[in-house]
């Protein structure tokens, strides 16, 4: 049995939970939040109700309620608004339980609202989880988010091996352009992204010294280094790209490569070298720094020459189809905002409710209607590369209303109706065919 | 614990468009277009949220992403506007994309799906808390459209496949500046990052 002490105070917090913080305050919300047993929850949250009651204050709040009982053979859990509580109780034939699921502020239209803020709630607290295991570990801490980040780029500083042939360092350089992270200060001795050839050289012999003792390794070595891990073991590539994605999602943008401290004079990166194609679209101006071809990187411009001619023979292929005589870059960029002509009828008509609401995974759309059907259509158009193709589809389309029976039928009709309701519990008399009534199209939604 | 899979391009584009469908068919709950009636509860992400069972409703949503999904793979789109429009437009939901999308050599991007899961919750949660109060205006009588921020290329492309399909797309009319912008939540989670907020065009009078 818990104290009156600390029943008061677990009566204070729910006190500020409700009203300071306007949280919806279910019994498990507060058993993970105050680290007490679910019972004494409950009964924490049934006191809190009546001092409300007693202070006349209760219909400023809503009190949503747990019920479970019998109907019939079959058992019902319930989750009951305070006003609907005695009609719900009437309808079970023996009630099993019967307690407080929360206490809201203000007035709620529905209670899926009440599933959601208990599932957020429960995440949040699945740290307190983890301390009412029986397992428990000194040396296992959970560490700060900001700290994972600063050890993830330091981790990869440290894994950083030996320089590899010029080559390979400069292929893969090209390759993880734009995957580099801007503030990874690894600095490369090869990398050549200044202009003047003696000013580098100037640079590297100054500052390759100073960089020594610093014990950096250089931003083409790592990627060396790991294409020829690659080469070897494949695993711990996906490992780096994995920690880069990391650092994604830390930074939360997309990363552009800035130009470090020795590359910060006089460099520019060719736009075309990080715009490989117009499909991504960047968040970021990219910072002009332009490369210096030598003789390695030959392969590499050749390729960028490719993918231009490609787009340039892509472009080619647009300006072919399109009728606009205007052509070029303006035209292509240009923003346009396009608007759906066809608008839902406004108001469909309201359907009932032959069940309870049920939790639907999928949706299903009414088979019956006589006035738009479904028709397998074939239809031709053109592929992006010229093609003709067909396909196959349905199509809705109106039909031909069936005429209206006569008055004759239609005595006949009401008068199998009659004996059909009277049967309608036990059998089903079949329709005959060609007298039923054409169904109009509110027959989706059913009358009351 | 999170959860993280590879994802291929078009696994990404799907996932964003079931995104936007689940939020359009909230919207259309939360502002009470229509009878609450046509809406049937359902799951996402494990959460509760509602969907049109109306088929013209169903359909003439389903053609919009249709096109959305077809312009993605492009990169084509900037942003999806539900508008709210009583003659004139009164309400505008806004879904801007910022893409970030950089494929690993493999073709696949690494999602973090636990964390998407739970901005888009929290993304609905903030709508039909924020759109289920009342309004000034009188939603029984507004209708909705969509609009479609895109360029000049890709309408060329869609006015190719316009005559052999239903649904017809055409260019809108200028666009008034709002009264009052209102952010509602962010989907930043790589590669995806979107912003949802809603432009308001009521007047003084309303």
């Amino acid at each position: 049995m818990a104290d009156p002490s600390d029943v008061d105070k677990l009566l204070e917090n729910v006190e500020q939970f409700v009203n300071d913080e306007n949280k919806i305050v279910t019994y498990e919300f507060l058993s993970q939040n105050c680290g007490i047993h679910v019972n004494l929850a409950k009964t924490v949250l049934e006191r809190y109700v009546e001092e409300l009651k007693k202070k006349k204050k209760d219909l400023l709040y809503q009190v949503v309620y747990s019920l479970a009982g019998y109907v019939g053979k079959n058992i019902r859990c319930l989750l009951v608004k305070d006003t609907n509580l005695k009609e719900t109780i009437l309808k079970l034939d023996k009630i099993i339980s019967l307690h407080v699921y929360s206490v809201q502020k203000g007035k709620l239209d529905t209670l899926s609202l009440l599933y959601n803020s208990n599932l957020t709630e429960f995440k949040k607290s699945i740290q307190q989880c983890c301390s009412q295991s029986g397992i428990s570990c000194p040396a296992a801490k959970l560490k700060p988010h900001a700290e994972l980040a600063t050890n993830n780029t330091t981790e990869i500083k440290k894994n950083v091996e030996p320089v590899k042939p010029e080559h390979a360092m400069l292929k893969k350089e090209e390759e993880s352009l734009d995957a580099s992270s801007s503030k990874s200060s690894i600095h490369s001795e090869s990398h050549l992204t200044i202009q003047d050839p003696l000013k580098a050289k100037e640079k590297a012999s100054s500052k390759l010294p100073a960089k020594k003792p610093v014990g950096k390794p250089a931003i083409a070595a790592f990627f060396a280094n790991q294409q020829a891990i690659g080469r070897v073991n494949p695993v711990k590539e996906e490992k780096k790209e994995a920690v880069e994605e990391i650092k994604k999602s830390v930074n939360g943008k997309r990363v552009v490569r800035e130009p470090s401290d020795d590359e910060s004079e006089n460099k520019d990166i060719n736009v075309d070298a990080i715009k490989t194609s117009k499909r991504f679209k960047l968040s970021e101006e990219a910072k002009p720094v332009k490369f210096h071809e030598t003789k390695a990187k030959k392969n590499v411009r050749k390729a960028k020459q490719a993918s231009k001619t490609s787009e340039k023979t892509q472009r080619k292929r647009i300006q072919q189809f399109s009728d606009s005589e205007s052509s070029g870059d303006d035209e292509e960029e240009q923003d346009i905002v396009l608007s759906s002509p066809e608008m839902p009828a406004q108001m469909p008509a309201p359907m009932s409710e032959d069940d309870d609401d049920v939790l639907n995974a999928t949706v299903t759309e009414p088979s019956n209607n006589p006035k738009r059907s479904r028709k397998l259509v074939t239809k031709a158009y053109m592929d992006k590369d010229g093609f003709v193709v067909t396909k196959r589809e349905y199509e809705t389309c109106e039909e031909k209303e069936i005429p209206e029976p006569t008055p004759e039928v239609k005595e006949k009709e009401k008068s199998k109706e009659i004996p059909k309701t009277d049967t309608q519990a036990s059998t089903k008399h079949p329709s005959p065919p060609g007298k039923t009534k054409q169904k109009s199209i509110t027959s989706f939604f059913t009358r009351k | 614990m999170t959860l993280s899979a590879s994802f291929s391009r078009d696994e990404c584009i799907g996932l964003l468009v079931d995104f936007l469908e689940v939020s359009l068919h909230q919207i259309l709950w939360a502002c009470k277009l229509y009878p609450s009636e046509i809406f049937r509860q359902t799951q996402k992400f494990n959460t509760l949220v509602y969907k049109s069972i109306h088929p013209e409703v169903n359909n003439y949503i389903d053609n919009t992403l249709n096109t959305v999904r077809n312009l993605l793979s492009n990169d084509f789109v900037e942003k999806l506007v539900l508008v709210i429009k009583n003659d004139k437009p009164v309400e505008r939901f806004v879904f801007s994309f910022h893409s970030y999308y950089k494929t690993t050599p493999s073709g696949k991007v690494t999602l973090n799906v636990t964390e998407i899961r739970q901005q888009a919750t929290a993304i609905w949660l903030t709508m039909s808390q924020r759109l289920g109060s009342e309004t000034h205006y009188d939603r029984e009588n507004c209708t909705f459209a969509f609009e479609i921020h895109t360029r000049n290329v890709a309408y060329d492309k869609m006015l190719e496949r316009q005559s052999t399909e239903d649904f017809q797309w055409i260019v809108a009319d200028n666009i008034m500046n709002p009264n009052s912008v209102m952010p509602i939540r962010k989907l930043d989670s790589n590669p995806f990052c979107i912003d949802v907020y809603t432009e308001d065009y009521r007047g003084d009078d309303s």
